[in-house]
């Protein structure tokens, strides 16, 4: 074995066996303690449009971070409350609903009560006029005696013959009374099996 | 099967015919001198996080590998890597007191250089991939893949034996660590210390 031979393995010893250094002893990255759904008491009418949700990522240094778009959201009751990523809608007058995140071994579930249409409120209307449209504003009555509530969605209106509309939505409806008697079908989740009727007679 | 061969050639016309035979001879004294090799070692392993992270590792590893090639020319080897982790870079904090152990496999061009100086120096150039077994409660191994880098020398005691000394570089990037809100990804340098040998065939 040469000279250069020798230097060389026994700088590289030297430098191996003095080799060893620094490490890093608690992680770089806080793990993962749990998952939640921020809202507590969850509800919402049945005339609502869609409520929307967050959840929220805590970890073993105690902070915490939005996981609203990562975890899966679901509903225990998809006839009742459907639920597009965090997104809830209701589907019928009234009902609960588990609502679950998960995200491999975690989980978390929240209780979303549906508030039940009972009747609905309508204002002064002309039954004079029978030539005239008219516009009448409506608003909901609602469980536990919750009353002149604004609906925003999930009401389509009829009539018989004797009532025309001409125009309408949740919150009113314009139309041309001609004969009486008359009536005017507000209908809750039409065409659907949740469909329920409200009917007012002028 | 030569004459088979070049029968089924013959009709791509006299020049592809002279490139075929003309290859066919360089080939042979392309690699008049290659040998398959094994070779193990052990080495010292050392790991910087990039882009600001405050991390550093540093542990005892070992190598077996297998190669063909010229020890004083080209080769092609392939490595199996085990690191014994020492620190604690991904692990909960709680959970254990390091990270697992790190299995890695590699794919490396070797050249080397004959200076008639009783030594071969070499660089060699690669890519590698592995996995870190951590203990997370979303995840229990870290992927990688590496860029690897390193030059060296050999030092030849007969025509089967000879030693390697080697400075390895790993640009490493992991895949990313779940924290459910948020994947972050993580870069390192590791810088590895190797001593081993060969035995070539």
């Amino acid at each position: 074995m040469t000279l250069l031979q020798t230097s060389l393995l026994s700088l590289s010893a030297a430098l191996f066996l003095g080799c060893g250094g620094e490490n890093t002893n608690s992680s770089i990255v806080a793990d993962v303690t749990g998952i939640s759904i921020n809202e507590r008491d969850i509800s919402l009418y049945s005339t609502d449009l869609t409520k929307k949700l967050n959840a929220t990522t805590h970890y073993e240094n105690n902070t915490s971070a939005d996981a609203t778009e990562a975890v899966i959201w679901s509903s225990s009751n998809t006839d009742d409350l459907s639920i597009s990523l965090s997104k809830v809608t209701a589907i019928a007058n009234g009902g609960d609903s588990n609502v679950t995140i998960s995200y491999l071994q975690f989980s978390d579930f929240q209780t979303v009560h549906i508030k039940e249409l009972v009747s609905i409120n309508y204002s002064e209307l002309n039954v004079s006029d029978t030539s005239n449209s008219q516009t009448i504003y409506v608003s909901g009555n609602f469980e536990n005696n919750e009353s002149n509530v604004t609906m925003f969605t999930n009401i389509t209106w009829t009539s018989d013959e004797n009532i025309t509309i001409s125009e309408s939505n949740s919150t009113q409806v314009t139309l041309t009374l001609t004969n009486r008697p008359a009536m005017l079908f507000g209908t809750l989740f039409s065409g659907t099996l949740n469909q329920v009727d409200f009917n007012k007679t002028w | 099967m030569d004459i088979i061969f070049i029968k089924n050639y013959a009709k791509l016309g006299k020049e592809n015919l002279k490139k075929i035979l003309l290859f066919l001879l360089l080939l042979p004294s392309l690699y008049a001198d290659a040998q398959i090799y094994i070779g193990a070692g052990a080495a010292a392993f050392s790991e910087d996080f990039n882009n600001g992270v405050e991390a550093k590792g540093s542990a005892k590893s070992a190598k077996f590998k297998i190669g063909y090639g010229d020890r004083a020319a080209y080769g092609v080897e392939f490595s199996l890597d085990y690191v014994q982790t020492e620190s604690k870079i991904f692990s909960s904090s709680n959970a254990v007191s390091s990270d697992g152990n790190r299995y890695g496999i590699n794919v490396e061009l070797v050249k080397a250089f004959d200076f008639d100086i009783y030594v071969l120096p070499f660089f060699k150039a690669g890519f590698g991939t592995g996995f870190l077994d951590i203990n997370r409660e979303t995840q229990k191994s870290l992927r990688y893949g590496s860029y690897n880098l390193s030059f060296g020398t050999l030092l030849p005691i007969n025509k089967n034996l000879d030693f390697e000394l080697s400075y390895d570089y790993k640009y490493t990037s992991y895949e990313a660590i779940d924290t459910i809100s948020e994947k972050i990804r993580y870069e390192s340098n590791v810088n590895t210390a190797y001593f081993g040998f060969n035995i070539r065939y």
